[in-house]
């Protein structure tokens, strides 16, 4: 329970240095802060405090580098890392990425549209070919005179999704 | 077994049993009721992790944890478990059934090895089709209302509404 109550306060530091730090970097540069803030308090903090439980409770008994494997995988730091993939996932890409909350926030800014008006303003909003840019700087496709095809990297996440459709049954959405 | 290794054990065996359901079940979700079949699956697995949880924490040695403990300690695995699945449907479920970026990927992997120019792949995937497809999943959510031929939306407290909520406190206290 003790790595458990260091790992949400880890992470709650981790929370407040990202968005403290995303006052002053670039839009683009939030997701990497995101990244080095997490690893950085892991390893620096919820490391040198975890140690102390270890060290009291059960390291007499058990050489480093099983001590460190089983510090990695206690459910502390278990609940760390999914903490901090849901909070980038559900905060940090939806919040600035997700298309259907920007549709969300054209009618929070004006309630009621009509289709007309809604289309307009996703046209605007131009949901595609920043996102073709984004798969080119990905290195999943690659453009050549105004062709685009996939890499081998695209094709690996195709695999992947072939196999994941085939599993569930569920067809592509978008 | 100490208490900390079961917890994430029962976690690690309730996400593989909603796996199983997943893969089972979800094939026959239809795309407008995506969210209620997601909720009830993650109840599903839910409702086993409790009751592995508390079997396994019922075998440890009598008179080390009290119930209370014991009940606190299936939160800690229903919460793991819980964290465990969320990933999985943001990871997994939601990039193929949401994801703008995979349905392109999807479209030119296609046509691949040939290739797709780039007026072809927006006759094929289109800001018409991003629109339709959203708004039908939040008319059917009841999160949107038509009214008159408008579109609004409709005051509903559901999951989606404590992220807002915990998004607009960032927003006001960090940006």
């Amino acid at each position: 329970m003790f790595s458990l109550l260091i790992s949400l306060g880890c992470l709650f530091a981790a929370i407040v240095m990202h968005l403290f730090l995303c006052r002053f970097i670039s839009h683009s540069s939030v997701r990497q802060a995101s990244f080095f803030c997490f690893v950085g308090i892991f390893f620096f903090v919820y490391m040198g405090a975890d140690s102390v439980y270890f060290r009291n409770m059960i390291s007499s008994s058990l050489p480093s580098f099983s001590l460190w494997a089983l510090r990695l995988f206690s459910s502390g730091a278990y609940l760390y890392f999914l903490c901090h993939v849901l909070y980038y996932l559900f905060f940090v890409t939806a919040d600035v990425y997700s298309p259907t909350q920007r549709i969300l926030n054209f009618l929070k800014e004006q309630d009621g549209l009509s289709y007309e008006e809604l289309l307009s303003r996703t046209k605007q909003a131009n949901f595609i070919l920043p996102r073709i840019e984004d798969l080119q700087k990905r290195s999943w496709i690659f453009l050549e005179k105004d062709v685009c095809r996939t890499t081998p990297k695209g094709n690996l996440i195709l695999h992947c999704l072939y196999w994941y459709q085939k599993l569930s049954g569920r067809p592509i959405g978008g | 077994m100490s208490v900390d290794s079961l917890i994430v054990n029962s976690a690690v065996v309730s996400f593989g049993f909603y796996l199983f359901l997943y893969f089972l079940f979800f094939r026959f979700a239809s795309s407008k009721k995506i969210f209620p079949w997601l909720m009830g699956l993650l109840v599903a697995g839910g409702v086993f992790n409790a009751v592995t949880s508390f079997i396994l924490l019922s075998r440890l040695p009598g008179g080390v944890w009290g119930i209370g403990e014991k009940i606190l300690f299936v939160l800690v695995a229903e919460f793991l478990y819980g964290l465990a699945a969320v990933l999985f449907i943001l990871c997994f479920c939601g990039p193929n059934e949401t994801s703008v970026r995979i349905r392109l990927l999807y479209e030119i992997g296609k046509v691949s090895p040939q290739g797709i120019t780039i007026h072809a792949l927006l006759m094929r995937y289109s800001d018409q089709e991003i629109l339709e497809r959203r708004l039908e999943r939040l008319l059917a959510s009841g999160e949107v209302y038509q009214e008159c031929g408008q579109y609004r939306i409709k005051p509903v407290f559901n999951f989606f509404s404590f992220r807002d909520l915990v998004a607009s406190l960032i927003n006001h206290y960090f940006k």
